[in-house]
């Protein structure tokens, strides 16, 4: 009987009804999916080592385009420019965002419907509407463009991406420890530096990686709202792209990729140390 | 043996929006060194009563006086209480001494007197060994435990129990209960307990406090909520009760008069009240099952056997008394005192005057 | 949730500053632009302020409307096609065994987080004439006829595939910008899915594919509208992808503002095109949010 039964099984395989990935349609959704989602990035990845100028064909290993764009001022300017906006903008952004995030998992207060959906506009509105209005705002009020009106843009923008995950992690700490931290004696101000930043510690992290990397990597909004001499890494890899297209685009994109990678990676590897400890909560 | 009294609430109401009355004109005293029970369904407004002893939740009427002290406007860090919380709300970011030392650090103690503190605490609950753990390395048992600990080492005048064993196993639950009455005798504080568990309520407390819709129905000993039940609500809530519709008949020299409709009367030792509609009721393990007419001073009603449920230790016997269902807890002995039934026997059911409980409707 | 009038101080600390950087950085300038499409454009391209309705009316004139249309379409057609490609892909993910979950799930977000620039820029290597996707097809081509062609007196030339700088250029870039857009949110209604639904469906004798459009795709209908909204949104108001990967002839209505505010310098002019693009959002904004609360009372209803 056993030997019968398992003969069987091994003819012909059986899948499990809900087991979906197990089937060959869904395994090619998979790899066509994902073909598309990475092929044109690890082509520009290995076309930046390429010793070509004409993409298609590979000539050769070569780091001379990494040399070049290390090299060219322009670009090195424009990346001093993103990472002093975007550190700045994470900085102030991880702040009022936090705020945000916390009085409106916190409080009820009239008109919260709106005032959410309001508060979360910025990440849904086209982004070409809200450049353009920035640009006729400082115009108006007449202040130059530049890195200040850039940061300033790149802060409003980041405030809900902030507030979106430390909403959702403040929404994960069980109310009743800060009655229990009031309960056994403690003050208002004390519960919130004892009890509740160091739980809510993981989603502002998480928040201010995300602002950093959504403010590094911003292009349109920038676009409108910087000026001479305020030029961006994105900005001028844009230009770059305009211009011709060269190999050296390809290098900086790389070295544009694995500096946010390197970010998400922090946060990955912050978000599985944190994970962990709250595990069998 | 005069006790002084550890929480006294006054007329005690919590009204939500203008129509939600979730206690109403609550008033009783806790006394001290009282192992105090608050018991109801869930929604009872029994959790409402305790955060409002506790100090989260303000009191639309009356007021509760701790040891003496007007509460009103006292914020929960500056009352003389603590609180088990239903999730217990160990702090997760602290290791086990840490949670400890929480609630002395901001009691201002010297580090020496705190250390001191947190290791006889930890003793108290048998948790020295785990004094350096996170609370996400611990049981949900162990959890309890710490924060018991936390809680008990403030020395607070009351310690208030929300739920304390529902997020416990079975199993573990029975041990927790025998610990914590335990523990109550050894330190001597006064403990409320919020529970929805009856047996929980009867096997711990002193004197247990039975609430419906916010009002408080009955409070009594464990024994006397048993068996002597003032409301059909109490009785059926703690433990099960065989009842019928009965009607008072005037009173004699011996009692009250009491006739149940087609089953006939009998006398009452209990004096009732003046309503002339009462129920009757009477506990399943009082209830006798046999073929033969019992003799002597019982009352007793010929039925059908309906039902015959094995429960291990004990059968439930369902008799059917002209369309009235009489449940009856028969001790599963081999000794042969029983006789044994099928479904459809003839049957008499009887049980002992004494044994009758007479009900508000 | 505490009410804020028990916490008023707690409260306003909170809440003030982000709604004060919102206000001044975001609602003021989006005021400053509403104001402006209903002014009109000075001799110069300065900004005269007026109340005129002459800016919203040529966005909708003849040559405008052709690249409203236009948008709109492009943007079903992405929208589409993310939907066929992402919820597969969700069913994958969300029924993939433990570690892969996460796997896919990470490899879906990864390529999120890289400069969209970028992104769109990458499809240039594959999609010109000499790039990677002809160079492919140029392949199969000439071994085709290696195989076959010895009868064929003259091998056809090979012509490669005009794809780029043109619509399915644009489209195949907005697909790949947005499909993680399509994909999480579904992903994230199919986890919290009871699973024993679909169990139902196929034990009362219904087919997979059945209890995939019967069952599956009604009760993930929540993460299938944000998804498509989502998508939809981003589409509409996207600039970038038709910029680096279309031809002189698939502007979309992204560009248009950018021009409008660029070398064109006609500034009402694109405020009102902004503000079209905008009422847009806000009523499917709108809709979802009416749609959702219906779900919700649904679901209470239950």
């Amino acid at each position: 009987m056993r030997t019968f039964s398992s003969k069987r099984i091994g003819k012909s395989k059986v899948i499990e009804p809900l087991a979906y990935t197990k089937r060959s349609v869904i395994k090619l959704v998979i790899f066509v999916n994902l073909l598309f989602l990475y092929l044109p990035l690890l082509v520009l990845i290995a076309f930046s080592f390429n010793d070509s100028k004409r993409n298609i064909v590979w000539r050769g290993f070569t780091f001379k385009y990494y040399e070049k764009t290390l090299k060219n001022d322009q670009l090195m300017e424009a990346l001093t420019n993103s990472l002093q906006v975007a550190l700045l903008a994470t900085f102030f952004a991880t702040i009022l965002g936090t705020m945000l995030g916390l009085a409106l998992q916190r409080f009820r207060f009239p008109g919260k419907g709106p005032v959410d959906a309001w508060a979360h506009m910025p990440i849904m509105i086209p982004e070409v509407c809200m450049g353009v209005s920035l640009l006729a705002f400082f115009a108006l009020v007449k202040i130059p463009l530049g890195l200040f009106t850039i940061t300033a843009s790149h802060i409003a923008f980041c405030i809900p991406f902030v507030a979106i995950v430390v909403r959702a992690r403040a929404a994960t700490i069980d109310p009743a420890m800060e009655e229990a931290s009031y309960d056994l004696g403690a003050s208002r101000i004390m519960t919130f530096w004892r009890i509740t930043l160091p739980q809510l510690a993981p989603g502002i992290i998480a928040g201010a990686l995300l602002a950093f990397t959504v403010s590094l990597d911003d292009f349109v909004i920038t676009f409108f709202t910087g000026g001479p001499g305020s030029t961006t890494f994105p900005i001028q890899v844009y230009s770059m792209i305009k211009f011709s297209v060269t190999p050296e685009i390809n290098a900086a994109s790389t070295m544009l990729i694995v500096l946010t990678s390197i970010v998400i990676a922090v946060g990955l590897v912050l978000h599985a140390k944190t994970s962990e400890k709250d595990s069998e909560l | 043996m005069t006790q002084s009294i550890a929480i006294k609430i006054d007329g005690v109401s919590k009204r939500y929006g203008r129509n939600v009355l979730a206690v109403d004109h609550a008033k009783f005293d806790i006394k001290e060194g009282e192992f105090f029970t608050l018991l109801g369904p869930s929604g009872c407004g029994k959790t409402t009563l305790m955060r409002m002893i506790a100090g989260f939740e303000t009191l639309t009427e009356g007021t509760i006086e701790i040891c003496g002290q007007d509460m009103h406007g006292v914020p929960p860090n500056k009352r003389p209480v603590n609180m088990v919380f239903q999730s217990y709300a160990v702090f997760p970011h602290m290791t086990v001494a840490e949670n400890l030392a929480y609630g002395l650090q901001i009691d201002k103690l010297g580090k020496s007197e705190i250390e001191k503190r947190v290791k006889d605490g930890l003793e108290m609950v048998r948790m020295s060994q785990f004094s350096d753990r996170r609370p996400n390395q611990l049981s949900g048992g162990q959890r309890q435990r710490v924060a018991l600990a936390r809680a008990l080492i403030k020395r607070p005048k009351v310690l208030l129990l929300d739920e304390p064993m529902s997020a416990l196993d079975a199993k573990l639950r029975e041990e927790m209960q025998v610990e914590l009455v335990t523990l109550q005798h050894e330190v001597g504080i006064t403990f409320v307990v919020v529970t929805h568990d009856q047996q929980e309520a009867l096997s711990m407390s002193d004197r247990v406090a039975v609430i419906e819709g916010g009002v408080v129905r009955q409070i009594a000993t464990p024994s006397e909520l048993y068996e002597h039940p003032k409301s059909k609500f109490v009785a059926d809530f703690i433990g099960k009760m065989t009842t019928f519709p009965g009607k008072h008949r005037g009173d004699t020299n011996a009692g009250s008069k009491i006739e149940i409709p087609h089953f006939g009367e009998f006398q009452c030792r209990e004096i009732v009240t003046d309503s002339p509609d009462l129920v009757v009721g009477i506990r399943p393990e009082k209830i006798e099952v046999r073929r033969r007419e019992p003799e002597g001073d019982v009352i007793k009603m010929r039925g059908k056997v309906k039902n015959i449920m094995y429960c291990g230790g004990e059968n439930h016997v369902y008799v059917d008394v002209d369309g009235h269902e009489i449940v009856a807890y028969l001790q599963n002995e081999t000794r042969g005192f029983h006789e044994k039934f099928q479904v459809g026997d003839d049957v008499w059911s009887y049980w002992e005057l004494n044994d009758v409980v007479v009900l508000d409707h | 949730m505490q009410n804020w009038r028990d916490e008023k101080n707690e409260f306003s600390i909170l809440m003030l500053p982000p709604a004060f950087w919102l206000v001044t950085f975001f609602t003021l300038p989006l005021v400053v632009v509403w104001v402006y499409s209903f002014g009109n454009r000075g001799p110069l391209g300065e900004t005269n302020l007026g109340f005129t309705l002459v800016n919203y009316v040529r966005a909708f004139e003849l040559v405008h409307m052709a690249i409203l249309w236009k948008t709109v379409w492009i943007t079903i057609i992405v929208t589409a096609l993310c939907f066929a490609f992402g919820f597969p892909m969700a069913m994958a993910i969300s029924f993939a065994p433990g570690k892969w979950k996460l796997r896919l799930l990470m490899l879906v977000i990864l390529p999120f987080w890289t400069n969209l620039l970028i992104r769109t820029y990458a499809w240039i290597a594959i999609l010109r004439p000499r790039g990677i996707l002809n160079g492919g097809l140029k392949w199969i081509h000439d071994t085709w006829y290696s195989l076959i062609g010895y009868g064929v007196e003259e091998i056809p030339k090979f012509v490669p595939w005009e794809i780029l700088y043109n619509d399915k250029a644009v489209v195949i870039g907005l697909v790949y910008v947005h499909i993680p857009f399509m994909i999480l949110p579904i992903y994230a209604t199919m986890e919290k899915l009871d699973k024993s639904f679909l169990e139902a469906s196929l034990d009362l004798g219904s087919s997979q594919m059945r209890t995939i459009f019967r069952v599956m795709m009604p009760l993930c209908m929540t993460g299938i509208v944000s998804g498509a909204m989502l998508v939809f949104v981003l589409t509409l108001g996207n600039f970038i992808v038709a910029d680096v990967l279309g031809g002189t002839n698939s502007l979309m209505i992204g560009n248009q503002i950018a021009r409008q505010f660029g070398a064109a310098r006609d500034w009402p002019f694109g405020a009102a095109l902004s503000f079209v693009i905008l009422y847009a959002t806000f009523i499917l904004l709108w809709l979802r949010s009416i749609y959702a609360a219906r779900l919700e009372q649904r679901d209470a209803k239950r």
